[in-house]
């Protein structure tokens, strides 16, 4: 059972390099803050498994943006229904309103399309954040975070060690 | 490009939608079951069952058996149960989202079934919630708050215990009159004494003497005889108009109280009509006798009606929420049932609804036998559609009636002027132990009839507008021996129980949430002729016996009357007498003095 467990977490963090975690979060988001039942994280699941991504950030990501994304509801309510009813767009939408693609990923309603186009015009700076974020993480706090009791404790466990052994025959850290 | 690629990613993609598709395709009938029953539970307001749903994909539609509605107002009671619902779906729309089936076949609708198990839910699992159902019960008790058959009291009442505690007019008029009177012939008698009488009369005639006496002394004594003379006559002349100026005024007040006198001695039984009138049956009170008897009824079948018009309502529109553009071709928020958020509808090519059952084929299994209808455009977007919903349903020589037929048509074209009409023929349907009446002091059955109905009826622009017309035939009515309650009773219960056929005539208008509702027939008259004579006679005799008792009560008081009466004709003799005495001493005072003065040339 641990060594499963341990290939899991090995899997899960085989991607570790910040652009890889960083990817993942940026995923995470979108997947997150959109209702999840959308067509467009069909597509998302598929990058975040076929693309060399971080998956556990992915999923820790999910969770949380997703927590996120119920109170920013209203906040993709209204600028949602203000893009669809924005005139200036009102003959681009008529065109998609009849193709089934736009009808299945309901682009028309107000939360998806305001959630999307959040979650869009966020994931560049939050790519660029998270890189930043975690460079400076693993320059100034990683190794007081290894030096800490919690992780002294964590590191002497039996999950760890056969977490290391794993590790140790894929060769990834 | 293995940096930037994990081939297993795929591989395990893969599997994950091969995995969903799988489950899809095993528990996908369950999935569609379990989905109907929560949807329809939260809909109705109440339990819905489902005993299977068989989805198919290609081509893309869905059967469904054993499906349950339980009543809200009634949770051991099914509002409807039908035995199959099968239909295909247009699969391109679907990828829309748009549900729209071309045919639904829905076979043995039954309604009003009996359940095992209650089918009522916590108030907060349906939409509406409880506040809803409150106030559509509040609304109908309002509705048929009248109550029923309420029998008029057949037993006369006790002419001393109305006596008792009735003030009599006219006793009190005679009161009146008594003291007026009194003050009359009081006032009267005080001017008697001023006016002359025989003693100055009297005097006037020894005057006259005197006069005539000087007369004889020459003609310096028969000059001043004529002064004297018409000063004499002057002043009988005088006393005579007071006195005739008073009998004129009292000829007149004397009239005045003998009017009184007349309209006091006719008190007593006008006085009697009235307390009669109060306390008895009058034939004006049996003409709502339709109402009494059919009234709850109608109320209650006009109640069911508006309850089952108010549950299809949301078939029939959508509620929307504006979004800012008021042409038609400008987009439109409409608010989705379940998902959070709303649907921004746009321009269609061809506009469709998202929900559209384009025909149903219906078969129903009621009590009377089978019926089968359509029902056509189905759908709550009937603005888009540009058709109204149709149904018509038929029934022909079913158990309990001959033929039955149901038309429909609900017009939400343009929301805001919109027009519901239904029309209903029914022709011969036996009608058995219908109570009309449960007072216990007069029960009243329709044992049996046969009944042909026509009804017509329609919302229009949120008002109610309908008329029902009904004739009973071979009426049957059972009404028990009413024993002790009199000859009214008795002829009401012959009347009702001799009725052969009824034509009744009903309608109903106003809003929906408290319509007037408004029933009359031939019974009315049936009733009201056969009891009318029985009432005027019981009536008659209570009146008799009233007047008698009144006129017992006031013949002391109209006693007293006629002594004042008798005491004003005295002074009237009086005043006629002193008038003769001064007319015949004037006309001697004229005659003999003038007579008795003689020339000397």
């Amino acid at each position: 059972m641990l060594r499963a467990i341990a290939r899991l977490l090995k899997v899960l963090n085989s991607e570790n390099e910040p652009g890889q975690i960083s990817a993942a979060l940026v995923f995470s988001i979108i997947a997150g803050l959109t209702p999840i039942m959308s067509l467009h994280n069909i597509l998302v699941i598929l990058l975040v498994t076929v693309l060399r991504v971080n998956m556990s950030a992915f999923i820790l990501g999910l969770a949380l943006f997703s927590a996120i994304g119920y109170i920013l509801d209203p906040l993709f309510h209204g600028l949602g229904l203000a893009i669809l009813t924005a005139p200036a767009l009102e003959g681009l939408w008529n065109t998609l309103y009849g193709s089934a693609l736009f009808r299945i990923e309901r682009f028309n309603n107000s939360i998806v399309m305001g959630s999307l186009v959040f979650s869009l015009i966020i994931s560049v700076p939050s790519f660029l954040g998270f890189n930043f974020l975690i460079r400076k993480y693993r320059e100034h706090v990683l190794e007081r975070v290894r030096k800490s009791g919690i992780m002294q404790a964590f590191m002497a466990s039996k999950l760890y060690r056969t977490y290391k052994t794993v590790s140790g025959w894929g060769g990834a850290e | 490009m293995n940096k930037w690629i994990r081939w297993q990613g795929l591989v395990l993609f893969a599997s994950i939608v091969g995995l969903i598709a799988l489950f899809w395709f095993v528990f996908a009938d369950m999935i569609v079951r379990l989905a109907i029953e929560k949807t329809g539970t939260k809909l109705a307001g109440a339990k819905v069952e489902l005993q299977k749903a068989d989805l198919s994909l290609m081509p893309v539609g869905l059967r469904l058996e054993g499906l349950k509605v339980t009543n809200p107002d009634k949770p051991m009671e099914n509002l409807f149960e039908l035995e199959t619902i099968s239909f295909g779906l247009d699969g391109p729309r679907l990828f829309k989202r748009q549900v729209i089936v071309n045919e639904m076949t829905v076979t043995g609708l039954r309604l009003n079934t009996p359940r095992k198990s209650s089918g009522a839910i916590r108030p907060e699992e349906t939409l509406a919630g409880a506040s809803k159902k409150a106030a559509k019960s509040a609304a109908e008790k309002a509705l048929c708050s009248e109550g029923g058959f309420s029998v008029p009291s057949f037993s006369v009442p006790d002419v001393k215990e109305i006596l008792s505690k009735e003030s009599l007019e006219s006793l009190a008029r005679l009161e009146s009159m008594k003291k007026d009177m009194e003050d009359e012939r009081r006032k009267w008698q005080e001017r008697l004494k001023a006016l002359p009488d025989k003693q100055a009369f009297d005097e006037y005639k020894s005057r006259m003497e005197k006069l005539k006496a000087s007369s004889k002394g020459g003609l310096g004594g028969m000059v001043g005889s004529a002064a004297e003379v018409q000063s004499l006559k002057r002043d009988i002349e005088q006393d005579v108009g007071k006195i005739r100026d008073a009998r004129m005024e009292f000829e007149k007040a004397l009239t005045d109280a003998r009017e009184r006198m007349k309209e006091a001695r006719a008190a007593p039984i006008a006085e009697a009509r009235r307390l009669a009138g109060k306390y008895t049956l009058t034939p004006s009170g049996l003409k709502k006798m339709t109402r009494q008897l059919f009234g709850l009824r109608l109320c209650e079948s006009v109640e069911n009606a508006l309850a089952w018009y108010r549950r299809v309502q949301p078939l029939l529109e959508r509620s929307e929420v504006k979004t800012g553009g008021g042409s038609k071709d400008s987009p439109r928020a409409v608010k989705p049932l379940r998902a959070p958020g709303v649907d921004v509808r746009f321009k269609e090519e061809n506009p469709t609804p998202d929900f559209l059952i384009r025909k149903i084929l219906a078969s129903a299994d009621l009590e009377s036998g089978n019926l089968k209808g359509r029902v056509e455009n189905l759908t709550p977007d009937q603005n888009i559609l540009g058709k109204p919903l149709t149904v018509d349903f038929k029934g022909e020589n079913l158990a309990m009636l001959k033929s039955v037929t149901f038309d429909g048509r609900f017009d939400h074209i343009h929301p805001v002027k919109s027009s519901d009409h239904v029309e209903v023929d029914l022709r011969g349907y036996r009608l058995t132990g219908q109570k009309l009446s449960t007072d216990e002091r007069f029960p009243v059955t329709l044992a049996a009839a046969i009944v042909d109905m026509d009804m017509d009826a329609g919302i229009s622009e949120g008002l109610l507008d309908g008329v029902l017309t009904a004739r009973f035939g071979s009426v049957e009515m059972e009404v028990p021996k009413v024993s002790g309650q009199g000859p009214v009773a008795k002829a009401l219960a012959s009347a009702i129980s001799g009725v052969k056929s009824i034509d009744m005539k009903a309608g109903f208008s106003g809003p929906p949430a408290n319509p007037e509702i408004s029933v009359s027939s031939n019974l009315d008259k049936v009733v009201h002729d056969a009891v009318a004579s029985a009432v005027k006679g019981q009536a008659a005799q209570f009146e008799e016996k009233l007047r008698g008792a009144i006129t017992e009560r006031v013949k002391g008081p109209l006693g007293e009357l006629d002594k004042n009466m008798d005491g004003l004709a005295g002074i009237s003799a009086q005043l006629k007498d002193r008038l003769d005495l001064g007319s015949n001493t004037l006309a001697e005072a004229t005659k003999g003095l003038s007579g008795g003065l003689k020339l000397p040339f």
